[in-house]
């Protein structure tokens, strides 16, 4: 894993899938693409302390995670934003401007921001379809905790969407 | 969205990745985050150097006092300066040592760091005010037995000194504190649907 071109590789095969878990992160596009390069730095610097004892896939999720993690833990005016993640989901309709632009995907992507920051992460990955064994290796807990609490996330997600969806 | 669970799960599969901003962009980028990296490491080690500089020149000048006026409490003061700069020089390049690395840890066990470090940041200025208060007493009594006509003048300056360092640990640890909260409130579960009920 040392050449460029194999590093090219490994970036170019998961950006993808980083600037997808970027956006159910952060909502500003600037401060997105910011995190999205963060990540990619974290990947480069933690990748040659990789000494392959878990799949790739978990091994960028977990560094990916951990940036995210940082990033929120880092921006000082979100701790309102913060509160409200770390609660119920707030049954509260989304605002006017997203039910206009009503694609599937903003419609997912602004529920996954209202979830929770562990139920977030649990349904970003296994969106990524990212195996239980896998997601259990990124978030440190066993695979029975991660069925639990997708099954959970799942029926959260459900109700944020179908809120959404009530004219 | 409702059909069945497993339909209702591939829509979402599909709208989740119907969509990736920007996604498509050309990534040849390892050449742009060696560089990076070679500016992070720079600027690492030049705070390192810096941090050392300083330390030798406070080694200096408490030296150069210890030389020049070698009475008890001049000595005293010299060696608590050579004790505190060196401790602190110790924190400043341990607490650099992961500015080098990312990590890949779990999720749990970063997380766990995270307070853990919250901890250490906590703990370390503590144990130094600790030797900071305990160098004042010994301080003023040194000058209580040995120079009582500079023992009011020492008094007012160490009270002073006492003063600044309590303003600011009281901030520093209000600061450590909402540092604390938000990493709380980031991480906590979400309570089951049955606890939810029960409470309600």
């Amino acid at each position: 894993m040392t050449s460029n071109g194999e590093l090219d590789d490994l970036l170019a095969r998961h950006e993808p899938a980083l600037r997808r878990l970027a956006a159910s992160y952060e909502r500003d596009p600037a401060l997105r693409e910011d995190l999205v390069q963060e990540m990619l730095f974290a990947l480069f610097r933690a990748l040659p302390a990789w000494r392959r004892e878990c799949s790739e896939r978990t091994f960028v999720y977990r560094v990916a995670n951990n940036r995210a993690l940082s990033h929120l833990a880092s921006r000082r005016p979100a701790f309102d934003d913060l509160e409200r993640a770390a609660s119920v989901p707030d049954p509260a309709p989304l605002p006017e401007a997203v039910a206009v632009a009503s694609q599937q995907h903003e419609t997912l992507l602004v529920a996954l921001r209202r979830l929770p920051v562990p139920q977030r992460q649990l349904l970003t990955m296994a969106l990524e379809d990212l195996t239980p064994r896998e997601i259990a290796e990124v978030l440190g807990i066993t695979e029975n905790n991660v069925a639990v609490r997708l099954t959970r996330a799942r029926a959260a997600l459900r109700e944020l969407i179908a809120v959404r969806s009530q004219p | 969205m409702t059909d069945t669970p497993n339909l209702e799960w591939e829509h979402w599969q599909v709208a989740w990745r119907s969509e990736s901003p920007a996604a498509a962009r050309a990534t040849s980028r390892t050449a742009e985050l060696q560089r990076r990296l070679r500016r992070h490491r720079r600027l690492a080690w030049a705070y390192t150097v810096l941090d050392v500089l300083a330390a030798n020149a406070l080694f200096a000048i408490a030296a150069y006092f210890a030389i020049r006026v070698p009475t008890l409490p001049v000595l005293v003061w010299s060696i608590s300066v050579f004790v505190f700069t060196a401790i602190a020089l110790g924190g400043a390049v341990w607490s650099r040592r992961d500015a080098l690395a990312a990590s890949a840890d779990s999720t749990a066990d970063f997380v766990a760091a995270l307070r853990l470090r919250l901890d250490r940041r906590e703990r370390v200025p503590r144990f130094v005010l600790r030797l900071a208060a305990a160098e004042m007493v010994f301080g003023l009594a040194c000058y209580a037995i040995w120079s009582p006509e500079w023992l009011g003048r020492a008094a007012r300056i160490y009270g002073a000194i006492a003063l600044v360092l309590a303003v600011w640990w009281r901030w520093y640890r209000g600061r450590l504190g909402r540092e604390r909260a938000q990493l709380d409130a980031l991480c906590r579960e979400p309570e089951p649907p049955d606890a939810r009920d029960s409470v309600s």
